[in-house]
């Protein structure tokens, strides 16, 4: 897979096709996100599958927002899995990036890796090579939902405590463009209160999500003390697909919670 | 939160006035303990009780103690904000107390009124509120009313009786008109008329007389054969672009607009067996009256036809009257034709009218009630119709049938509704801002309407709706500026990210992207403080002046402490 | 729908309402606590009726499970109740 990854991007960076690449690179022992400007360097690109696949995850599309919005009239290429894309289709709908900037370079995830996601479509449009896993079922939703109400306030609650409000969840997530954050705002989160006010504080979040999470999953992995996250935004992402139709990614247009019909 | 002003040295010096009403409120709760808990609140520093806030004495009592006590913040616990607020506002204002930094509430129809038989319940709410109300006071921000220029010119969309008495009105009163007519010629249906009811004028020396008066005057221009394409703008400042009678773009400049585009006569082929000759509508009736020769000597006449059903649920209104109008002038063409008129219920609204419709059955025409579950029948040489009181079936033969169809909305109508955003009815007529309290106005800002695009009009109605819209133009471009609350929305440039999430959601189109920033932006004489931007923004860029999370979470959070 | 004074801003409170009902139920807090009914100024009898049975509602469902003890430290004890 990466020889493939590694083809593409020369032929771009050689072709001048882009200004450089925004992918994962490997060195002295250590993954981190890297902008591949050259092509000598991509002997150090990896996809970061080591001992399990997707073990080294990075919100690339968000080193790419900070890219754009300084370099506008560049070009770049950037590593993509099926959930990233998702985060670029919507990234478009939300003006923090233009297609015309951007070129998907994509890998789809092993079977292994889709289903410990529950990945509805775990491989992107433009991709190296062909799918190699079918989407999967969200379990732990299924789980969830099969409880009855007076537990799941348990069990979320229980979780919610927990939270000691490091903002992992806002920082890694792709889709959280914002330079100003809600949840910072003193008169909705009152500062130094630990945990934060529950589950207001998980709700406010979760609200923003709707229309907008493409459920890469990123939040959760970030979470220090283990909130299933995943398992609440896919049911954002649910009900706004059962409500109104519309899944963040997929569709094209605004999510009908920023739209105002004139009925 | 860097950037962010506080005022967190300025001493907080909170005034709050408990009016009695008289016993209006004093009789159903207690004043006096509502205006001691009330100095018990954070930041009050004087509490009184007075027996009418409103009152000249209780205005100065607010005046004097701004003076004296320093108040910073003033509240008010007594009625309507609807009927009160700016009067206390300006008290504050020329006491020199910014007029942002009052808030108000209403114990006397939330407190008084509707808790009436519970003395000590109503008590208690009333210290909520105005627990509530002091901890949004202590937030409150001085603001700066909004003030614009004004073009005083106004765009007139429609040369018919309504257009056309719209920009008479406006010319005398020295706007410059811009009049926009659709046909070749000036007069809309007015032009097809006979005779106007219920003076019996000549629709033609009516129409003759406002079509040279309008277009002699130096202030009307005129344009023929032309269509209003797209606008731009706001109140006082909107910008038409005309296409013209050569086909040509032309923009105009105005401050104010007056939608009259009149509706047509429904005229539907095999209705009632409609052919245009021997079955015809009141409007194919006119211009055979206007010729002055009338040969038809049993007539009948059909009400409701086309209206009132399924297809169109509606009361055109004034078609009752057309058919008595025109019955006399057939009665006095022709004194021994036979005139019946077959109807359902006759609407014969307001004096004249009834004074009419008396007139007519003393000159011998007929009026026959009919069921509509079972209409008439028109067949080839008579009508058939059942009488409902009788329940027998009888025939009168006819030589002309004359169709009472209703007025219907043009179909251009949803066009311009779509370009002026600006609502219709089910029926495609245009909805005033409100049918009792605004009706010649739309919601939109400077936008006014009159005439039959509104609903089926007579020619007396429509003239006086155009110059009743005329007037309301007035009101609002004879004032040197354009002056408008501060309380819209604001989005903050230095924390957009332009991700036009607020964007669809304003109802008004005031919110636009500014591609150069890469930001949104607020238009604040469109904006009218509604505040679904700032409840979608992500990042509480877009926010409400007056309504920011700090000053609605106090209130929220007091009343929870109760 | 369409009646309300902003034009369309009920179209957006119908819509967060929706969702909202559905979240809440998620994380284990009935949907019956939120309720929304577009009432006129003109429907006194509707407002009165709906709040009465909107009340009835949340006494069946007993106290929320979000309702906790005050905390001594809270604000609420600046204010003397009259």
């Amino acid at each position: 897979m990466i020889e493939k990854v590694i083809e593409r991007v020369k032929e771009l960076l050689e072709g001048g096709e882009i200004k450089g690449f925004v992918g994962l690179c490997n060195k002295n022992g250590h993954t981190a996100p890297y902008l591949f400007t050259e092509v000598a360097e991509l002997d150090h690109l990896v996809v970061g599958d080591f001992q399990n696949p997707g073990d080294a995850r990075y919100p690339l599309n968000k080193l790419l927002i900070d890219l754009y919005r300084a370099y506008p009239e560049e070009k770049f290429g950037v590593l993509v899995r099926g959930c990233d894309e998702r985060g670029l289709n919507d990234l478009y709908v939300w003006n923090q990036l233009t297609p015309k900037n951007v070129v998907a370079v994509g890998i789809p995830c092993p079977q292994e890796l889709a289903d410990a996601c529950g990945c509805p479509k775990p491989y992107p449009d433009n991709s190296v090579a062909e799918p190699i896993a079918e989407g999967a079922e969200a379990q732990d939703l299924i789980r969830m939902e099969a409880l009855g109400v007076k537990e799941r306030f348990t069990q979320w609650m229980e979780v919610f405590s927990k939270c000691i409000k490091c903002y992992g969840c806002r920082d890694i997530c792709p889709m959280c463009f914002c330079k100003e954050c809600s949840l910072e705002l003193d008169e909705l989160i009152p500062r130094g209160e630990m945990p934060p006010e529950i589950p207001i504080f998980h709700l406010v979040r979760a609200v923003h999500m709707a229309g907008r999470c493409i459920d890469c999953g990123l939040c959760n992995e970030a979470c220090p003390v283990d909130i299933p996250l995943r398992t609440l935004y896919k049911k954002v992402g649910d009900i706004v697909y059962r409500k109104f139709n519309y899944r963040p990614g997929f569709d094209k247009g605004k999510s009908p919670l920023n739209v105002l019909e004139n009925k | 939160m860097a950037g962010k002003k506080k005022k967190e040295f300025e001493e907080l010096r909170i005034g709050v006035f408990i009016c009695d009403c008289g016993s209006n409120i004093a009789g159903h709760l207690d004043c006096k303990a509502v205006t001691e808990y009330a100095a018990t609140l954070p930041g009050v520093v004087f509490a009184k009780e007075n027996l009418y806030t409103c009152s000249e004495a209780g205005i100065l009592e607010i005046q004097e103690a701004i003076k004296k006590h320093k108040l910073n913040r003033v509240v008010v616990a007594s009625c309507s904000p609807r009927t009160h607020q700016p009067l206390f506002q300006n008290s504050c204002k020329s006491a020199g107390l910014n007029p942002y930094l009052f808030e108000m509430v209403n114990i006397r129809d939330q407190c008084s009124w509707v808790h009436m038989q519970d003395r000590e319940n109503a008590t208690r709410k009333a210290m909520d509120l105005v627990r509530m109300a002091v901890a949004r006071a202590a937030f409150l921000e001085p603001q700066q009313d909004i003030e614009s220029p004004l073009t005083p010119r106004v765009g007139v969309i429609g040369g018919g009786s309504a257009g056309l008495s719209a920009a008479e009105g406006l010319s005398r009163m020295g706007l410059e008109v811009v009049l926009v007519e659709k046909n070749k010629e000036l007069g809309g249906l007015l032009r097809n008329l006979h005779k106007v009811a219920p003076e019996g004028v000549d629709a033609s020396e009516r129409l003759e007389g406002l079509i040279q008066d309008v277009s002699s005057r130096p202030n009307v221009k005129i344009f023929t054969g032309a269509e209003l394409k797209s606008l731009d703008g706001y109140v006082g400042n909107y910008v038409m672009n005309i296409r013209d009678g050569e086909g040509q773009t032309v923009k105009e400049s105005v401050g104010c607009l007056v939608i009259a585009i009149g509706a047509i006569p429904l005229v539907q082929k095999g209705l009632f067996g409609h052919d245009g000759k021997r079955v015809i509508t009141q409007m194919e009736l006119e211009p055979i009256l206007k010729k002055g020769k009338f040969d038809a000597k049993r007539v009948v006449m059909i009400q409701c036809a086309g209206a009132r059903g399924d297809e169109r649920s509606y009361c055109s209104r004034i078609c009752c009257m057309i058919a008595v109008k025109n019955a006399m002038f057939i009665k006095k063409l022709s004194p021994d034709t036979e005139i019946r008129i077959l109807y359902r219920d006759m609407q014969m609204y307001g004096t004249e009218k009834e004074k009419m419709l008396w007139e007519a059955r003393g000159e011998g025409i007929r009026f026959e009630v009919y069921d509509p579950a079972h209409p008439p029948e028109v067949g080839d040489k008579a009508v058939r119709l059942r009488q409902p009181l009788l329940g027998r079936e009888i025939e009168f033969a006819y030589d002309l049938v004359v169709l009472s169809t209703p007025l219907v909305a043009r179909e251009d109508a949803s066009e311009l509704s779509q370009l002026l955003r600006v609502p219709m009815d089910q029926n495609g007529f245009f909805l005033e801002a409100h049918a009792k309290l605004r009706p010649l106005d739309f919601a939109a800002d400077g936008i006014f309407l009159a005439g039959s695009c509104r609903y089926p009009a007579t020619y007396d109605e429509a003239r006086s709706q155009g110059l009743g819209a005329a007037a309301r133009v007035g009101t609002i471009l004879f004032k040197d500026k354009l002056v408008t609350s501060a309380i819209v929305a604001e989005i903050n440039p230095e924390t957009c990210v332009g991700c036009m999430g607020c964007l669809q959601m304003c109802p008004y189109g005031a919110i636009s992207y500014d591609q150069e920033r890469k930001i949104c932006q607020v238009n604040e004489i469109l904006c009218k403080g509604c505040g679904c931007c700032a409840a979608t923004c992500p990042s509480e860029s877009a926010s409400l002046r007056g309504f920011k999370p700090q000053q609605l979470m106090s209130q929220i959070r007091a009343v929870m402490e109760g | 729908m369409g009646d309300c004074h902003y034009l369309y801003g009920n179209v957006a409170t119908e819509k967060r309402i929706k969702f909202m009902k559905q979240l809440l139920e998620f994380v284990g807090i009935e949907g019956e606590r939120l309720r929304r009914k577009w009432v006129s100024s003109a429907e006194a009898p509707e407002f009165v009726e709906e709040i009465t049975d909107f009340v009835n509602t949340l006494k069946a469902l007993g106290p929320s499970p979000l309702k906790r003890e005050q905390k001594p430290d809270q604000p609420s004890a600046k204010v003397a109740v009259a």
